[in-house]
């Protein structure tokens, strides 16, 4: 079975603190903090395009996977909507740039806040099916390119960041059963039409989160014969500290088990649950975690993982 | 159907999973909410919460029109929505 065995991640250096920001009406520091969540986003450099972060994060996974051989690569995907070109994919840009061998099947997986759930769903199933040794899932959504500064619903949200997961059978966590849900009625909630900058309707996407991810992670608990008891880690997406706050309360569940992370970076859309999972690998008392990604499209997605090793 | 009326809304606020730093029954019902300590998020909650209890709908234009700005509005724009749902029940 194919499953996670590492991880690596990259977030840029340059961190942009929202207090610092000024729109419309003054900022309060009591506001980002303990409502929204976010004190600064992280911005990446101007040149640097998604292939690039990409690369940055793989260079972090081969810091904690000693020795790994790149040739050895038999899957990359790229999980992003901000790729380096409307095309080619970027996975191609990425193949390139790690070198990785032609044989390598390679391709993007369109999609923002859930998509790492999806992605790793995804990959699991193509590896498993093809015999694929080793893959490589990436997310990396850089969100810096298309929101207007101006805009402060978007701007004091979104940062930027990249990571890869590492897949392979000698893994850390098993990739069990999922739950997915899509409401297209409201797909323009979050929306980057051309010529334009994103649009977010928060109001609308606070709605479909409160609405539709508890009966999606219960979906995900039916699928896979467990019960919310058996979670030691639920990995939500890191939307803002309201989102997580108001799911933690609404779905009763031990704010503990919950861990919030984006307080010095921002939303990374696809990349928010990675960047968390990683530091749990090594905590071998996590034996099931829930990761459950929500948002563009409108889209959410639930799994669990399970301990293996 | 019995009319909404500030008490009702309150005891929704207060039987719900809502929790602002502000008490807001004791709020001026006719100033702007947002003036009064609630934030823009603590708005999204609250009408999210009022779509719940009342079984409407809260939408974008009506924010726009200002119908959920106070308590006394709110109130009001409640009361037409649900007569609204009454006649088109009849």
């Amino acid at each position: 079975m194919i499953g996670i065995r590492n991880i690596g991640v990259h977030i840029p250096e340059t961190r942009v603190p929202n207090i610092s920001k000024q729109f419309n009406e003054p900022l309060a520091m009591n506001f980002l903090k303990e409502k929204l969540g976010v004190l600064a986003v992280a911005r990446k450099n101007d040149t640097d395009k998604a292939s690039d972060l990409c690369v940055l994060a793989m260079q972090d996974l081969l810091t904690r996977e000693v020795g790994f051989d790149v040739t050895a690569v038999d899957c990359l995907i790229v999980c992003t909507q901000n790729g380096d070109f409307h095309l080619p994919q970027t996975a191609s840009v990425l193949h390139y740039k790690l070198g990785v061998p032609v044989t390598c099947a390679s391709f993007d997986l369109a999609l923002g806040c859930s998509g790492y759930v999806y992605s790793l769903q995804v990959a699991k199933s193509f590896m498993e099916t093809n015999g694929l040794q080793y893959g490589l899932v990436f997310t990396c959504d850089p969100y810096s390119e298309i929101i207007d500064p101006k805009d402060k619903d978007t701007d004091l949200v979104f940062g930027d960041g990249a990571t890869v997961s590492l897949l392979t059978a000698d893994a850390v966590y098993n990739i069990e059963k999922g739950a997915y849900l899509t409401d297209g009625t409201n797909y323009d909630y979050l929306i980057k039409r051309p010529g334009q900058t994103v649009f977010m309707n928060g109001r609308g996407i606070f709605n479909f989160v409160m609405r539709q991810v508890p009966p999606t992670i219960n979906r995900c608990m039916v699928a896979n014969d467990m019960k919310m008891s058996d979670i030691d880690l639920f990995l939500l997406h890191q939307g803002s500290k309201y989102i997580v706050d108001n799911l933690v309360s609404r779905m009763k569940l031990d704010a503990g088990k919950v861990p919030y992370a984006i307080l010095g970076y921002g939303n990374t859309v696809s990349s928010s649950i990675p960047i968390m999972l990683q530091d749990y690998l090594k905590t071998d008392t996590l034996k099931t975690i829930l990761v459950c990604g929500f948002g563009v499209g409108l889209s959410a997605a639930a799994a669990i993982l399970r301990r293996v090793k | 159907m019995k009319e909404i009326t500030k008490e009702d809304l309150f005891k929704v606020i207060q039987e719900s999973n809502l929790n602002f730093d502000v008490n807001i029954s004791v709020l001026d019902p006719d100033e702007l909410l947002t003036t009064q300590g609630l934030d823009s998020l603590d708005m999204a909650s609250l009408l999210f919460e009022l779509e719940s209890a009342y079984n409407v709908t809260v939408s974008d234009e009506s924010i726009a029109e200002g119908a959920w700005k106070t308590i006394n509005k709110i109130v009001a724009t409640l009361n037409k929505l649900m007569a609204n749902q009454d006649s088109s029940n009849d």
